[in-house]
């Protein structure tokens, strides 16, 4: 690699990095979420040769985030998910004027977040995806190698799943 | 994602993506993975700013500058390089998709029209005729004939881009040679769409997306990074290469392409 190209690599790494992150602490990654997103973005140079041109460099960089993080904590997010509560996630008191309302509304997205976490794997990923980090149903697919057509029906039977999880409180 | 669409569940796991807040990444993550890629060239890979930062003093503008104008430099970019930028050329355009910034959906480029101006910044000189404005560039001009007479005609960027412009819209239209040291650099959230104008490749981006005129020759490189609005791009062979057609300001992808396929 010559030093023009570390240098065009390094900003793509500023651009992506927060989002890696992210997806990886919502994934199951724990304490080690910022060796998941090194690795990843290491990986994603390796393979640089095999990346199809032109094609969107953000959900091959996800995908790669998704893997590493499964193959670290296969089960274990799941299993946990129950007993600690998001340890990485930081759910900042709601802003409202009245003090009981963002109470209220800081309740119900914990209670939301737990329920996302406790999803089986392939159901929470598609939503933490196309919800959490508001990524479209082709860039959801892409980054988590599967057709478009999995994704709506995950996400149909994921938002079942979690109204269940919800109303059993 | 247009919220409308959305049921109560999901708008709240929307609303819960946008309350998380994640630790931000490791302070040392680029140094690390740069380090691990390219072990000889790490201690003097430099940093360009992250392209997405606001451009405020003139030197972080020059040094951004020269960093694109390294990627403009390079009439063959390899593979890796480009697929690294998601970047392409068409003509004297060169196109980087820049991912939308994380977080929220403020850090995209400002989608108001009050920033859309469709005349030049740069330093403008105004000529008589279009013929002028040809001779001056150094390109055949072929004005679409569906605009009519532009309501003004003009050269920038140091004579190296006709300039026209139509009031009603208000409609600019750019025709310029690309060389290899000089053209337009577009920064894009969005995907383009590929097109066909008389039987050559063309792009049409339907966002507003930041435009900047680079020049490492320094002549016209005066004009301030904007945000353009929709852009249609089409190249024109001409005998001593391509000539660029950049119009700006129609509303759609049906009349821009009516108005390019008009310049025959």
């Amino acid at each position: 690699m010559r030093a023009g190209e570390a240098a065009a690599y390094g900003e793509l790494v500023i651009a992506h990095a927060a989002m890696a992150k992210r997806l990886a602490v919502l994934s199951g990654a724990r304490d080690d979420a910022d060796d998941v997103v090194q690795e990843a973005f290491v990986k994603a140079y390796t393979g640089l040769e095999k990346f199809r041109e032109g094609a969107p460099f953000r959900p091959w960089l996800l995908r790669i985030v998704v893997n590493e993080t499964r193959n670290r904590h296969r089960g274990e997010a799941r299993r946990e998910a129950r007993e600690e509560r998001a340890t990485s996630l930081e759910l900042p008191l709601a802003a409202s004027d009245d003090p009981a309302d963002a109470a209220a509304l800081t309740e119900r997205r914990t209670a939301l977040l737990a329920a996302v976490r406790s999803l089986p794997d392939p159901f929470r990923d598609t939503v933490v995806c196309r919800y959490l980090l508001e990524l479209s149903e082709a860039e959801t697919a892409a980054t988590l190698g599967v057709a478009p057509g999995t994704v709506k029906s995950r996400l149909s039977r994921a938002l079942g799943l979690l109204r269940g999880e919800l109303a059993d409180g | 994602m247009a919220d409308d669409d959305l049921g109560l569940l999901e708008r709240d796991l929307i609303d819960l993506g946008r309350a998380l807040r994640t630790p931000p990444p490791a302070g040392d993550l680029v140094e690390a993975v740069l380090a691990r890629v390219s072990p000889a060239s790490a201690s003097s890979a430099s940093v360009s700013p992250t392209p997405a930062a606001p451009v405020r003093a003139a030197r972080r503008r020059l040094a951004w500058a020269i960093a694109a104008m390294t990627i403009l430099i390079g009439a063959l970019i390899p593979p890796v390089r480009a697929a690294v930028l998601d970047l392409f050329r068409i003509g004297g355009v060169t196109v980087r998709h820049i991912p939308t910034p994380t977080g929220s959906t403020s850090g995209a480029w400002p989608s108001t029209t009050s920033t859309v101006s469709p005349r030049s910044a740069a330093p403008r000189t105004s000529v008589s005729s279009v013929a002028a404005a040809a001779a001056a560039v150094g390109v055949e001009i072929a004005v679409p004939r569906s605009l009519g007479a532009p309501d003004s005609v003009a050269v920038t960027h140091g004579g190296k881009v006709a300039e026209l412009t139509w009031s009603d819209g208000p409609v600019r239209l750019d025709v310029f040679a690309g060389g290899p040291d000089w053209g337009y650099l577009k920064s894009i959230h969005d995907q383009v769409q590929w097109v066909d104008v008389n039987g050559h490749s063309a792009i049409w981006i339907a966002a507003p997306h930041r435009l900047q005129w680079i020049d490492r020759s320094g002549a016209g490189a005066t004009e301030p990074v904007r945000t353009a609005g929709p852009t249609l791009v089409w190249v024109v062979p001409d005998g001593a290469g391509e000539v660029t057609y950049r119009v700006e300001g129609m509303p759609s992808l049906a009349r821009a392409l009516a108005v390019a396929k008009s310049a025959g």
